[in-house]
Order: C-alpha cells, then structure tokens, then sequence
C-alpha cells in the first residue's frame, strides 16, 4: 500500500507539472495558433533564475533573495522573458507559415540552452524550498511536502487561469482570437497585444514549473526538457482545446508513467505517456476532450 | 666531363646535406625536445547541455607552462557517436603526433576503429574496460589516463560488501555503458560472497528527473550500489532520503560533483559516498596545492579531476616527446609506454592494458557536501577484475563529466 501512494503522490506531481507546461502550449496556441517548443527550456530557465536570486550573492552581488520573493521576482522576470520572446521569435513572423514559426521556437530553445549554459555551467545545481526534507506520512509512505506544494500550487494556477480565460476581458478575447483572429482583429481585439501577454503568463507559468520542479533533484541544462514533452504530450490528450481538458491530459500522463509505470515494465516507464498519446492519436485524432473544447469556444 | 663535375657536385651536396640531417637528428636524440602537436578532442562550457570547462582548461595551462613546445588545439567533440568520428577526422586531418579525448566511453568505443587504423597515440578520458588494450575496441596506440571503469566499479562494491560489511544490497544503475559496467561488475562481487544479496535493482535514464519508484524500491537494503550520472544521482539521493531511507549510498565520481553543486546536503550528503579517481582540492602535496592556487587564480574556480587529467596528459606526452627524441608515432607510442611521469592526479605508468593511472579513492561527504578521503584505493597494473566485458555501443543521450 504505501508502494502504491507514493507513486501515486510520484504521479500527480510529474502529471501537475506536465499540466502547467500544457497550459502554457495552450496559452501560445489560443492566442497565436503556435506551438511554443521553447516552453522545455523556459522552465529550465526559471529554475536558474531562481537560484541565481535566492543564492550565493543573489543577482549582480545584490544579496540573495528569501526563497519565497525570490520565487516571485523570478515568476516576473519569465513574465518580461516571455513578452520579450515574442518580439523576437514570433512577431517579426506573423503572418509567415506555421511551420516557419514553430521551428523559430525550436531555434530560441536550442539559443536559450545554449545562454544558460555559458551563463550557469553545466554542473548540476540545487534550488532550495521552504519545505526541503518535510515530508508527510500517508499509509506507510513518505511523501514530499515539495510534491504536496506542486499539486496544490498547480491546482490553484489552473482553476486561476479557467477563471481568467472565463471571466475577465483577457480571456473572452483571447478566446475570440482562438475562434478567429482576423474577425478580433475587425472587433477591435488587439491581437499583438494578446500574444505578447500568452507569451509572457505562458513563459511565466514555464518559470512556476521549474521553481516547483527543481527543489525534488537536482537541476541541469536538460530539466525542463522531459516536460515540455510531456506537456506537449497532454496538451494532444486535451485537444489542445480546454484548460480542463489538457490538465486532465497531464495527470493522466503522470500517472500512467509513475503508478502504472511503476509495476508494469519499470525500466521503461517513461515510454508510457507517448504510447498513450499516440493511442489518443490513433483513435481520436481530435484529442480526448476536443468536443467539449470546441462548445466553449 | 662537364656531366661528370655536375654529378661530383651533386654527390658532394647530398653527402652534406645526409650529415647535416644526422647531427640534426643526433641533436634531438641527445636531448633537443621536438615541438608535440596535440588535438583535444572535448567540448567545453556552452557547446552542449553536458560540456564543462574543465578539459580545455587543464590541457591549456599545461600548454601555457610548456610554450614552444607544445601546439595544441582543441575541436569539440559532441557526444553522439557521429559526431565524436567526424570531430576525430577534423583532428587527424590536422596530423596531430597525439590526440586527447572522449570524456564518454561511448565515444570513445564508437570511434575505436579509426583511432586504431589512425595509428597516433590517444589518450582517453573515459575508461570503459572495452578500450584496453587487448579489449574488444582497444588499440596498441590507445591509453587509458584513468583506473579501468569495472576495476573502480568493483573497489567500490568490494568497500560496501567487506569494509562496511554490508549484506543487502540495492543495484542503481544507469541506462548506457557507464551503468551496465558498473552493476555487472558490482553484481559479480555481490554473487561471489556468501550471505550477500542484491535486494533490489533497477536502471534509469540519464535525463530522469523523478525516480520515486527506484528509492521505493531499495527499503530493506543496507547499503546502495549507484553507477549513475550526476543529475539523476541528485534525483535518487535526495528521494532516498526523502522516502526515509538513511543507508550508505556509494557511486562513482558523479557523487563529488553533486556534492560541490550544492545538489545534496544533510543526510542526503553524509549517506553519500564516492569512487574518485582525482581529488585535486583535498590532495596535501605541496605541488598539488600549488597547482590548485595556480588554477584557481586563472579560472575563478577550483579544478576536478578533469581540468588535472588533461593537464597531466599534455605534460606526459611532452615528457614523452622528449624521451623519444621524435614524435613519430611508434617512437612516442614506445615512449609512452615506458615512461613514468609524477604528475597532479597520479604516478602515471602504462600497464599491459595501457591503463596509466591505478589509484583513486573511496570518498564521503559531511552534512554541507565538503568531501574527503575515507579509504585509498590503488589496483594492481594489467589486472581486470574478471568482468565479462560488454560489447555495446550503447551511446548516451547525455552524458556527464564524470562519465567513466
């Protein structure tokens, strides 16, 4: 039993991360019609800011930060990232074919990795958590508080972005962009506007990921890359249509790769996800919750 | 008659010139050191997700020590094995008399068929056991500047079965070369001992970023067995901890490099222990603390064992150029083999195998990651451990610094 709840704590945390990157695909996606490939490294990045704030000296020799502002400034610094990734690697494309932008994401991923790198090293590094070394008993297992905090800091993100995309301006428009950007545009929606800001809240949620990721191992150039597959994974299950529907995505994910994975072919649980996604693809090509999604838009 | 005066002439030019030829060669063979070319063969900080800047560091202030008699250049070697071949092709283009490289094994096994048909002296910075020399990808002209892998691997299991006295084991091993050396290795020692037995053991990726169900797993061992990389390593060290378990967890030189980033402290740390080779920041020698200084000053941070090896290897090849007296390839190749060089990591001396280096140490950590020696280990010259040997060319999708 306590085998079985903690890789089911195990599989919620990874599936609550994986649902974090899927929402920001689909931030990018509603308001762009892109798939952003450079969310892996985004959330890589986040967690290097993060240390860089809250450690050593902190940023310039300015003083480390206390973890919680540290988080913080960070989440804003990915904000401005963001904003300023889709100047550079989607504005100057807009109206180019799709394919052209997707593969410019992938080419600002391999840039991001590439400064992180030169600016980091490549030895792995530690970001702490006010919660390092808690964990809570449940059924005989030890869980993580970190992975407690990861579930509940995910569920409070996601049911904050439903109500975002459902009641305020931001959302209705950013929904009738999704529907049809030309015809917003025609409205009055400021479009560009819109995508600079699902960057930034999508980059922004890349950096929460990381800073909730980082502190359960270590953190290195490749950290963010496995969820932006899974993320984009979910994202498939969820038909890239509604928040509920790629956050089930997510978990759904982590689930089979930990809990299922973790009495059926061990060594290969991280195969899982993709056979799942391209089950998903091969008998419901439109994703999993796609019909629920196209009745909200 | 004019005919026979020019041919006289000849003749009196190339008798000259064949004596200038040998007092110039006899020069060098009474001690004129030639100029070595050597080619590193590693990326360094920026040129991969796994490149350090160590390996280029090192060999350079070696370079910088030598002056003129040393040309060196560095092409980086990515760790695909396609792209390991043709970074070697780049280098043999340039003739180099030696070349340093391959921090993976993977690589280096890759590329073990041009290394030998290229015939250059080569010097690899891994040391899977397939590279020695009578090994299924060694070469006459390849050496081994580090303890054979399974050899280290087997120290390793035999301090947790006969030093700790340790009876339950749990098996961590990663999912490339570097991983199934190791465990077949540790898992012969642990067959071999009445009453000792591998209670769990499981593999992962080198990207694995949640290894929940691997530390599951190993509740009811006394002691865990690793041969991982460093960031999955940091991963299951702290979910061990994390899932309540507290026993020894022993691996190889990835565990240093966890413990300087910071990755493990508290009992995560001082349950962790390592197989190092090189430990240039603990070592009391007084040319070693130098070195270390000399280093720190002109990088801005401390070496490992890499930034010393490289540097090591470049003063070994000079010292051997200069034994020869020439750097063609089978008087340096000969040169190598017979010499002896006291440098920063070791006494280097090749063996049958062409292994130079046959010390390292079991290493352990305290509560905030500072390491320290806990037991010396050294091997005896041309020994494998009996390992049957893994022909794989299992490439890793990553692989460390500290690969083996």
């Amino acid at each position: 039993m306590s085998n079985f709840v903690a890789l089911l704590a195990s599989g919620l945390a990874v599936g609550a991360i994986a649902a974090l990157a899927a929402v920001g695909f689909l931030l990018i996606y509603k308001a762009t019609g892109v798939v952003n490939f450079a969310q892996g490294e985004l959330i890589t990045l986040g967690a290097y800011i993060a240390i860089w704030l809250t450690q050593k000296d902190g940023a310039f020799g300015l003083g480390a930060l206390g973890l919680v502002p540290g988080y913080v400034v960070t989440i804003l610094i990915m904000f401005v990232i963001g904003m300023g990734l889709e100047r550079v690697a989607y504005a100057p494309l807009r109206g180019r074919s799709i394919h052209v932008i997707v593969i410019t994401t992938l080419g600002a991923a391999v840039v991001l990795r590439a400064f992180i790198g030169l600016w980091q090293g490549t030895t792995p590094q530690y970001l702490d958590s006010p919660v390092r070394g808690d964990v809570l008993k449940i059924a005989g297992a030890n869980i993580s508080y970190q992975r407690v905090l990861i579930v509940v800091v995910s569920a409070i993100v996601v049911i904050s972005t439903i109500l975002l995309f459902q009641f305020t301006q931001f959302g209705r428009q950013l929904r009738a962009t999704a529907a049809d950007r030309d015809t917003a545009k025609l409205c009055g929606v400021p479009v560009n506007w819109l995508s600079m800001l699902a960057f930034g809240l999508s980059a922004a949620l890349a950096g929460l990921a990381g800073i909730l990721l980082a502190p359960l191992g270590s953190v290195d150039l490749t950290l963010g890359f496995n969820f932006m597959i899974l993320g984009f994974a979910a994202a498939v299950l969820g038909g890239f249509g509604s928040i509920g529907g790629v956050v089930v995505g997510g978990v759904a994910i982590g689930l089979v790769q930990h809990l299922f994975g973790g009495y059926v072919l061990r060594d290969y649980n991280a195969i899982f996800p993709f056979v799942l996604m391209i089950l998903v693809i091969a008998l419901r090509p439109q994703g999993v919750f796609a019909r629920a999604a196209v009745r909200r838009l | 008659m004019r005919l026979r005066r020019s041919l006289c002439t000849l003749l009196a030019v190339g008798v000259a010139a064949s004596v200038i030829a040998a007092t110039g060669s006899s020069t060098a063979a009474a001690g004129k050191t030639p100029t070595v070319k050597i080619i590193l063969l590693a990326e360094t900080t920026g040129e991969s997700s796994a490149a350090v800047p160590y390996y280029a560091n090192g060999a350079e202030m070696a370079k910088d020590e030598l002056g003129g008699r040393v040309e060196y250049t560095r092409i980086p070697a990515p760790l695909a094995p396609a792209g390991a071949e043709n970074a070697f092709q780049q280098a043999r283009d340039q003739n180099p008399n030696a070349i340093i490289g391959f921090p993976a094994s993977s690589q280096g096994i890759a590329v073990s068929a041009s290394i030998k048909s290229a015939g250059i002296p080569f010097f690899s910075l891994s040391s899977g056991e397939q590279l020695v020399k009578n090994g299924p990808n060694g070469a006459k002209n390849l050496f081994l500047i580090r303890p054979i892998d399974t050899v280290v691997a087997t120290a390793q299991a035999q301090y947790v079965v006969d030093t700790q006295k340790k009876k339950k084991i749990g098996l961590e091993c990663v999912d490339n070369a570097t991983g199934v050396n190791g465990c077949n290795a540790a898992r012969k020692v642990i067959q071999g001992k009445q009453g000792v037995s591998i209670v769990a053991e499981r593999t992962n990726s080198t990207t694995a970023t949640d290894l929940t169900e691997q530390a599951t797993a190993m509740k009811g061992a006394d002691a865990i067995l690793d041969y991982n990389f460093p960031n999955p390593l940091g991963v299951m060290s702290n979910q061990l901890v994390d899932n309540g378990i507290n026993v020894p967890h022993v691996d190889g030189a990835s565990a240093g490099i966890i413990a300087a980033g910071g990755v493990v402290k508290d009992k995560a740390a001082s349950n962790l222990k390592g197989t190092d080779d090189c430990v240039p920041t603990i070592d009391k020698r007084s040319k070693v603390k130098k070195w270390v200084s000399d280093y720190q000053s002109k990088f801005g941070a401390p070496p490992i064992y890499s930034a010393a090896q490289t540097y090591d290897m470049v003063k070994l090849i000079a010292a051997a150029a200069k034994k020869a007296g020439s750097t063609s390839p089978a008087k340096l190749i000969a040169a190598i083999a017979s010499i002896s060089y006291d440098g920063i990591c070791a006494k280097y001396k090749a063996d049958d195998l062409n292994v130079l280096q046959h010390v390292a140490n079991i290493v352990k950590f305290n509560a905030q990651g500072k390491e320290s020696i806990a037991k010396p280990l050294s091997f005896a010259p041309g020994a494998l451990p009996g390992v049957v040997p893994e022909t794989t060319t299992t490439t890793a999708a990553t692989a460390p610094p500290s690969s083996t």
